[in-house]
């Protein structure tokens, strides 16, 4: 008895299948799928922005094959650790181009994105930056198969240049992280204000790794007539510093913070970070018909709205189904060739892939921590148009 | 017949078999992942060679050795960003510039005993560290700096040499050929000499042998097997970066020694391709690759003190207890007093 309905079951399924499975995915089924490696940080410093690309990746594809794939192509993510450091990164986003992941996108650090740029041909393969800001992967580290879809630090800067001139605050006090990084971007401060006449009284450089920020916050108060406050700390300092300003009733001062306002600090810190000021490379207040529909499908699943690296991720995974679409292939060599001087619509309106450099040209974005719905998170106030995209600077050679 | 003269032999003929050896695997693997994960095993074998020298003729433990490993790169990076000079020349220079590096820091830290020398090599690899970190102009900072190799090298068309079955075969021979020299070293009077050191610094000096060079020299040797390591992998990866230089480096090519067990010179190599090759097996689990291996460590130094190549040895020796490896021994010792 059981045999048979067994048996029966089975006869029912083998129909359905053979009935179903060229109506379903018919045009999917065909073509060659297109297979994204997304290569980001599960474990290590990064691991938390790394966990929100990943995210934004793997939703863009769910997202794609619910409407019947990319170019009748269905989509798969296959996901790799890169333990947040560049040997990792490069090892694995080697392995997964290898095994046909060829269209690879995801890691947060500009040294990891470099790492895996430079064997690109020799594995076959492409790659889209979403989250590393260094001017050099797109100026004398750019390379012909990598794109990059989110702001460059000299896109960020070019845009505080412009915002500063709206600033009423007149003296600045500079904290900044003591390596190269938050070296340059207090020099850039520096010189950005004393061209707008403002002064920069005080400038100081905690090591990277330090807990107690009191010493350091005593001294900003201690100077007069600091109305304003430019933070560039990265990570457990970050959050640390503005813990600690929030407590010594800093934060009744002016503060801008480059690359600070992330999610993740927000979340980390409470409403410490309310009221601060920084550049935002994406968020859902972005008002085009395609990030509405993003927002809107986002929520949906999640009960909120995506974060800055989530929408980065989104949007980078778009440019890559926006180069097999053109091409009309999922070879890496074509898609590059694709996608290289596309302009497209995206979450940010419309944008065009920079033929000189494979830098995504995009609007810049300023805004502030608020609170919403309960919730304290960065809010667009601000938005620049693609106008003030500074040029390449002509290091870029691509052949 | 010397006994030299026979173990020169045999390592000859072991030098000549390995090469046989990775020319089957290279000639035969096709699955170009394979061989990408072999050549980076097999660089890293090389890696671990360079500590366990150390750790096998002077009894030295280092916790800096991955500096050597990203002076390599940055060496030659630097060199070729600058276009200070030819790919070739850049490559021979920053081999004997670390060489005579190793020999000449050996001099200062080779002085101090034990746990100091532990921290003495861990300060100066993390100085090197934080110097790549820092000086973002020349060596790019935390983000790195890529390698632009020519497109031709020795006469060679670069797509030719970075073929992976290529590449695979290049560092291969490395690991065979420094393998093969080391032994024949350590074979010679030089190995006997820095052996009675390690063992007993104070009655080597009372029987009139000057220790200070002997075991300058294995750490220089030490140190340029290891800048090896490091050219070969700024070949494969065309990039460098800070974290090539961190002590987490040096300590994962101690964990390798110690798992391949460093008193035969394969051990280490071997125990770097354990490592790789179970790392990859472990596939998706790689995220808790550390506590996997952490515990094959404790069971490694628990129930095989002399890692895997001493618990190989020791099985292999059980077999063969009869035959006349044991004279051999003999006539060592007897050549030896």
């Amino acid at each position: 008895m059981k045999k048979s309905i067994n048996l029966f079951g089975k006869t029912c399924i083998a129909l359905a299948i053979g009935a179903l499975a060229p109506l379903g995915a018919h045009a999917a089924v065909d073509k060659e799928p297109l297979r994204i490696g997304a290569v980001s940080s599960v474990s290590g410093v990064f691991a938390q922005q790394g966990e929100e690309v990943l995210r934004g990746i793997q939703f863009a594809a769910e997202e794609a094959n619910r409407k019947g794939g990319v170019d009748g192509r269905q989509v798969a993510v296959q996901v790799a650790d890169d333990e947040s450091t560049p040997e990792a990164g490069r090892r694995v986003a080697e392995k997964l181009a290898r095994d046909g992941n060829n269209l690879l996108i995801g890691a947060i650090p500009t040294s990891i994105s470099q790492a895996i740029s430079q064997n690109l041909e020799r594995w076959n393969a492409l790659y889209v930056v979403v989250a590393s800001k260094g001017d050099r992967l797109t100026g004398e580290a750019c390379k012909p198969r990598m794109f990059r879809t989110n702001h460059s630090d000299a896109m960020d800067m070019a845009m505080f240049t412009e915002w500063m001139k709206g600033v009423k605050e007149k003296n600045f006090a500079v904290i900044a992280a003591d390596y190269a990084w938050g070296r340059d971007s207090a020099e850039f401060f520096a010189k950005q204000a004393k061209s707008l006449g403002k002064s920069v009284p005080v400038s100081l450089f905690p090591p990277l790794g330090t807990k107690d920020f009191a010493p350091y916050i005593a001294q900003i108060k201690d100077a007069p007539n600091v109305d304003g406050i430019w933070v560039a700390l990265a990570g457990r300092d970050l959050i640390a510093f503005t813990k600690q300003a929030k407590e010594f009733g800093l934060t009744s001062k002016r503060i801008i913070g480059h690359a600070a306002i992330m999610d993740f600090v927000v979340k980390a810190t409470g409403d410490a970070t309310k009221g601060v000021w920084g550049n935002i490379g994406y968020g859902a207040e972005i008002d085009t018909p395609a990030n509405q529909a993003f927002v809107a499908a986002w929520k949906a699943k999640y009960k909120r709205v995506p974060t800055e690296n989530e929408g980065q991720a989104y949007n980078g995974v778009q440019a890559i189904f926006e180069g097999v679409r053109k091409a009309g292939s999922v070879k890496p060599a074509e898609v590059a060739a694709a996608l290289r001087g596309l302009s497209y619509d995206s979450v940010y309106g419309k944008v065009s892939m920079r033929a000189e450099d494979n830098q995504l040209v995009l609007p810049s974005y300023i805004g502030q921590v608020k609170v919403v719905d309960g919730q304290p998170r960065p809010v667009i106030e601000k938005r620049y148009e693609t106008a003030l995209v500074p040029a390449p600077n002509g290091s870029c050679k691509l052949k | 017949m010397s006994y030299r003269e026979l173990t020169n032999g045999r390592i000859a003929g072991g030098v000549a078999a390995a090469l046989a050896a990775g020319a089957v695997v290279a000639l035969t693997v096709t699955s170009e992942t394979v061989l990408s994960l072999l050549t980076q095993a097999t660089i890293f074998a090389i890696f671990a060679l360079g500590v366990g020298i150390l750790l096998r003729q002077n009894g030295m433990v280092s916790f800096g050795h991955a500096a050597f490993y990203g002076l390599g790169g940055y060496v030659v990076a630097i060199l070729l960003e600058r276009q200070l000079m030819s790919a070739e020349m850049a490559l021979v220079a920053a081999f004997f510039g670390i060489a005579l590096f190793a020999f000449l820091i050996g001099f200062v830290v080779v002085r101090v005993p034990g746990i100091a020398f532990g921290m003495l090599t861990l300060a100066l690899g993390q100085m090197f560290y934080q110097v790549a970190s820092r000086s973002r102009n020349l060596t790019g900072g935390a983000d790195g700096i890529n390698i632009s190799w020519p497109d031709t090298l020795f006469g060679f068309d670069i797509s030719l040499l970075t073929r992976q079955d290529a590449m695979f075969y290049f560092a291969w021979s490395g690991l065979v050929l420094s393998i093969g020299i080391v032994a024949a070293l350590m074979a010679s009077r030089f190995g006997a000499t820095t052996e009675a050191i390690r063992d007993n610094e104070e009655r080597a000096r009372f029987i009139g042998i000057r220790t200070l060079l002997p075991r300058v020299l294995v750490f220089t040797l030490s140190g340029t097997v290891t800048a090896l390591a490091g050219l070969m992998s700024a070949f494969q990866t065309a990039f460098i970066s800070p974290e090539s230089m961190h002590w987490s480096v040096s300590g994962t090519a101690l964990m390798m020694v110690i798992i391949g067990g460093y008193r035969y010179l394969w051990g280490p190599a071997l125990g770097a391709i354990a490592f790789f090759l179970s790392r990859d097996l472990v596939g998706d689990f790689a995220q808790h690759w550390l506590a996997i291996f952490g515990v094959a460590l404790i069971v490694v130094i628990v129930f095989a003190p002399q890692g895997i190549s001493g618990a190989l040895a020791r099985l292999f020796r059980r077999k063969a207890v009869a035959r006349p490896a044991a004279a051999a021994v003999i006539h060592k010792l007897k050549e030896r007093t």
